[in-house]
């Protein structure tokens, strides 16, 4: 088998859609295909990019063109779908890139309960999670606020390790202000936007009001979050080739 | 936005009223810049979407999914400037409004 004919196979295994991670972690599995190559994961993400056989849906999530007409809405939104519907989904998809990338790096995942029923690749996001209630970390103001934010890592000793909040379309201030309110943790805060939102995010940051988290605030693009995805996947695959998984 | 704690969406309706809780509120009374108001009136909220961080339409279907899946813990206040122009909050504030609230 060629390795085109690999990746196509995982992917019409998989709806005919993937991330790069998962094809990453699932195209090296298939049997009778040979990948005499060091780099195997930057062939795979060649061969994605192959406009013939391939379409890119968004940072990290390609498809087959054959499948094009027969991928469910939260995947592919339809062309006359509002920009707002699809940016609702463009939420729920990173918001779920963040779990796995929280998953596979071990830490507890949660997500708001609000968003348990959204749907990230077909599946709730709640099933993804491996958390469902929040830890009582601290005081139960503090949690009312936590259990908000849009994706929360935990460690292993049930203390907040990174919270995200991931900002589509809504006030990056608020989200500061919710990082804030969590400072006495020693946690990361990430703002996830669009490229295009990096200078109101560094604009905001400069106020005095958030002087206590600037040094642990970052911001997360996309496509960085996307990159962020797919290396956590191919970590994992090398993990699990040499038994480390 | 207001007081008077409920869970349901069924009963929020004969409310007029979605409290938000005490935290949020608390929060936003730690900063000079904020001024908290109990109560809002709906109808007198303006929209300039210049005023917007960031421009975006609301989704219906957001605030559907808001609905159905409603969470007082993540009833925030909405935002606007003196003048009662929104800053922050159109998917709150539609929601407010499916739910026929007269306040927010």
């Amino acid at each position: 088998m060629k390795q085109y004919e690999a990746v196509i196979k995982v992917m019409e295994a998989n709806g005919g859609y993937a991330t790069l991670g998962f094809l990453n972690q699932e195209v090296l599995k298939v049997e009778g295909c040979e990948w005499q190559t060091k780099t195997p994961f930057a062939s795979i993400r060649r061969i994605v990019q192959d406009e013939r056989s391939f379409f890119k849906i968004r940072p990290g999530l390609w498809a087959l063109r054959t499948y094009k007409d027969k991928l469910p809405p939260d995947i592919l939104p339809a062309r006359n779908q509002p920009k707002a519907k699809i940016e609702e989904f463009n939420h729920t998809y990173y918001q779920g890139l963040l779990v796995e990338v929280g998953n596979l790096s071990k830490y507890k995942t949660f997500i708001p309960n609000q968003d348990k029923n959204k749907l990230f690749l077909g599946k709730k996001l709640c099933d993804i999670t491996t958390v469902s209630e929040i830890f009582d970390f601290g005081y139960d103001h503090i949690i009312r606020r936590a259990k908000t934010i849009d994706v929360v890592w935990f460690n292993e000793r049930n203390m907040p390790a990174s919270l995200f909040e991931v900002e589509h379309s809504t006030d990056i201030q608020n989200s500061l202000l919710k990082f804030t309110e969590l400072q006495d943790f020693y946690a990361n805060f990430f703002i996830v936007a669009d490229t295009a939102r990096k200078k109101e995010f560094e604009d905001k940051l400069r106020y005095a009001v958030f002087s206590a988290i600037c040094q642990r605030s970052k911001f997360l693009s996309y496509d960085q979050l996307s990159e962020w995805h797919t290396s956590t996947y191919k970590a994992a695959s090398v993990k699990s080739s040499i038994g480390m998984l | 936005m207001s007081i008077q704690e409920q869970r349901k969406p069924l009963t929020i309706t004969s409310s007029k009223y979605i409290p938000s809780p005490e935290h949020w509120k608390e929060m936003f009374r730690k900063y000079h810049f904020y001024e908290v108001k109990e109560r809002l009136a709906i109808d007198e909220i303006k929209i300039n979407r210049a005023l917007f961080d960031f421009n975006n339409k609301v989704c219906i279907s957001s605030v559907e999914y808001m609905l159905n899946n409603f969470e007082l813990d993540a009833w925030m206040p909405v935002t606007v400037t003196e003048k009662m122009f929104l800053l922050d909050g159109q998917h709150r504030l539609a929601c407010a409004k499916k739910l026929g609230l007269e306040l927010s």
